[in-house]
């Protein structure tokens, strides 16, 4: 039985919210809902970046006037607030001078931008919406410990925040070393290579080294200079030029059959159309039919049993 | 606000996906107890670095992951050792982890022998790509997910090939901690409202893939890489003269009201006209939201942050909250290893100061004394 069944839920979107914060609301609303709770949003047609959006964040959900008392209420910041229970999303914490953001300057804000892309290139944002997502994840763990502590009160998200709490990792080496990470491009550890059929994604631990050489076959990589991880990192993009030049004939299954048998954490990768029909997706029933389309179930099989997601 | 008072964890989880999760827990006011082995210890606990002589160093990652909570050493290869800690979890809410999948079942504390040692326990097993399928068991970290769920399909720029957010964010991993915490939260509401115990099967490949979910609604699009998005005139990053990046989103009624930023070429020079941060100034005070793409030094030195973050009083920088609920922060001390294994024994598994005497001699359970030992 899904956790939250008959709790109702109001998602309440204004005109003045932010289209990040409307998305992480609408995110946030929409595991709620696949979790069983009745939620009711006034999201207008026109909120979401386009019509794609708007069918997958919309699913479940009732439209029109809320019940009487919700349980709790999702709302912007720009929402006057009320004295009901609430999760309250915003750009910025609470109390902050007002600074015009949006979803993208505040990943450059967040220090995530200098850690993709090319150097001598613009950095670049994760996919489309992740920062208002990554919220949305945010504002439903704290409406789930609000209906389970059965409290009173406000709980306050803010895009910024989850930006700094993604990256924390950077802080923290930042405060040890006195450098922060930034982006490499080719210079990477881990990265995309191109191979005959599409590309693979180059991810490997210290221990994969030797299998990493195994799967390349090429002696240069058996140059004494590679040998220590911290030489590796410096010359990553000789590393990378050699792997590529030797996979450059060879497929990703071909790829991925050798690094399964020696545990190297590669992954080849799929299209988004790819994805859908890959045999691991379809094995676990990942993606349900809705509106015509195919799109992914929540992440969670709950004693070995997807959650359906309402129409 | 205190949601999880009263709610206990047994947090087997490591490195970051894990162990990030039941921070997240003790954050909401859970008690939350690290399992380690005499034999495994959390490889977060060494120094991640890639120099030799780093390698003994106490790790400021493990510190900034696991404050807040207690730990207990107990070898779970031993059979008197699995019997310790079904006794906890009798007495236990939740188990988090994160291991190989088959591990647990390997070492007989699967969710059955859980189930029946507490009927209302909830299990929450976060793993790569699930705990069933094909690719099951193939080792993942977190850039190996944002290949097979979609997400590096969709990174890139828009002249060129995918990419990874890499070794340095490993997103998939800080976004599963996020929504297993409130998975695990949504469970022990459930048991708590009658439900039996409940297994979660949470796989970051398929959280990966729900984090870009409207993509798959039309999966022959070409991939909309770049910086741009539909909802504004102009959106991308642009090298001021200092060499600075400065991001910009800028609306269509600000393109017009401003032609100086009206179109990218115009955008572009004027940006590279002038330092980052005059450039900023200029446009937020002209309501143009803009930032400069910031260091993580920079970042570290501003101290922009609420929550998210908390610095000690001697310096040191740890992981907070990606939300605020008006909670104080759990302790900021991570546990030493083993470190609280006979006080949970006495308090939660209810044995005698005798009997843990006995664990600890024959190598059953670690306390800080014998935990040196073992290092």
């Amino acid at each position: 039985m899904p956790p939250f069944l008959s709790i109702d839920i109001e998602e309440r979107h204004s005109k003045d919210d932010e289209p990040a914060v409307t998305e992480a609301i609408a995110f946030c609303g929409r595991i709620l809902s696949d979790l069983g709770a009745r939620v009711v949003s006034n999201a207008a047609e026109n909120t979401f970046r386009d019509a794609r959006t708007r069918l997958f964040l919309s699913l479940g959900k009732a439209h029109g006037a809320p019940a009487e008392r919700p349980r709790l209420a999702l709302v912007g910041g720009a929402s006057a607030a009320g004295a009901e229970t609430s999760v309250r999303v915003a750009l910025l914490p609470e109390g902050s001078p007002d600074i015009p953001m949006s979803e993208f300057t505040l990943m450059a804000a967040t220090g995530l931008l200098d850690l993709i892309g090319d150097p001598a290139r613009e950095p670049l944002r994760l996919p489309a919406g992740q920062l208002a997502r990554a919220a949305g994840l945010a504002a439903f763990t704290a409406a789930a410990g609000l209906i389970r502590g059965g409290v009173a009160g406000s709980a306050h998200v803010s895009l910024l925040d989850v930006g700094l709490w993604l990256n924390w990792k950077s802080f923290v080496l930042a405060r040890e070393t006195g450098r922060a990470p930034h982006r490499l491009g080719r210079g990477a550890e881990w990265q995309v290579l191109a191979c005959r059929d599409g590309f693979i994604g180059l991810v490997y631990r210290e221990q994969d080294w030797d299998a990493v050489k195994a799967l390349v076959g090429d002696p240069r990589l058996d140059d004494p200079g590679f040998d220590l991880r911290a030489d590796r990192k410096a010359r990553s993009a000789e590393i990378v030029a050699i792997v590529e030049e030797r996979i450059a004939d060879r497929t990703r299954a071909d790829i991925m059959a050798f690094a399964s048998a020696h545990r190297i954490p590669l992954g080849p990768v799929l299209t988004t159309a790819e994805v859908i029909d890959d045999p691991h997706s379809v094995a676990r029933g990942a993606f349900v039919k809705a509106e015509g389309a195919l799109l992914p179930r929540l992440p969670v099989l709950w004693n070995g049993s997807p959650l359906e997601t309402r129409p | 606000m205190t949601p999880l008072k009263g709610v206990t964890v047994l947090d087997l989880g490591i490195i970051t996906a894990g162990a990030a999760t039941s921070a997240l827990l003790a954050d909401l006011g859970a008690d939350v107890i690290k399992i380690e082995s005499p034999t495994y210890k959390d490889p977060f606990r060494i120094w991640v670095s890639s120099s030799p002589q780093d390698r003994d160093k106490l790790s400021p990652h493990f510190g900034a992951t696991n404050r807040g909570k207690k730990a207990l050493a107990v070898n779970l290869k031993e059979p008197e050792g699995r019997d310790c800690f079904l006794r906890l979890v009798a007495r236990a809410d939740v188990v988090v982890e994160n291991f190989r999948r088959g591990v647990l079942d390997k070492l007989g504390i699967g969710f059955e022998a859980l189930k029946a040692a507490n009927p209302r326990v909830v299990l929450a097993s976060i793993s790569s790509q699930g705990e069933t399928g094909p690719d099951a068991m193939h080792v993942s970290y977190g850039s190996t997910l944002e290949c097979v769920a979609g997400m590096a399909w969709l990174l890139g720029y828009d002249d060129g090939r995918p990419t990874v957010s890499g070794v340095d964010l490993n997103y998939p991993d800080q976004v599963a901690a996020i929504f297993a915490a409130g998975m695990i939260v949504s469970a022990v509401h459930a048991v708590e409202n009658g439900a039996e115990a409940v297994h979660l099967d949470l796989s970051q490949r398929e959280l990966t893939s729900f984090m870009i979910g409207d993509s798959f609604a039309n999966p022959e699009a070409v991939p909309a890489r770049g910086n741009a998005d539909p909802r504004f005139a102009l959106q991308d990053c642009l090298k001021a003269a200092d060499g600075r990046w400065v991001a910009l989103s800028v609306r269509e009624a600000d393109a017009v009201a401003h032609p100086h930023v009206g179109t990218p070429t115009a955008a572009a020079e004027w940006i590279a006209a002038r330092p980052a941060d005059e450039a900023v100034d200029a446009l937020t005070a002209a309501g143009i939201a803009a930032a400069v793409a910031a260091t993580g030094v920079e970042i570290l030195d501003a101290k922009p942050w609420s929550t998210a973050m908390i610095e000690t009083p001697d310096g040191a920088i740890l992981k907070g909250t990606p939300f605020d609920i008006g909670t104080p922060h759990a302790d900021l001390v991570a546990p030493v290893f083993g470190g609280d294994t006979v006080e949970v024994l006495e308090r939660l598994g209810g044995y005698s100061r005798e009997e843990i005497r006995t664990l600890i001699e024959r190598g059953i359970v670690a306390a800080p004394e014998t935990a040196e030992a073992a290092e």
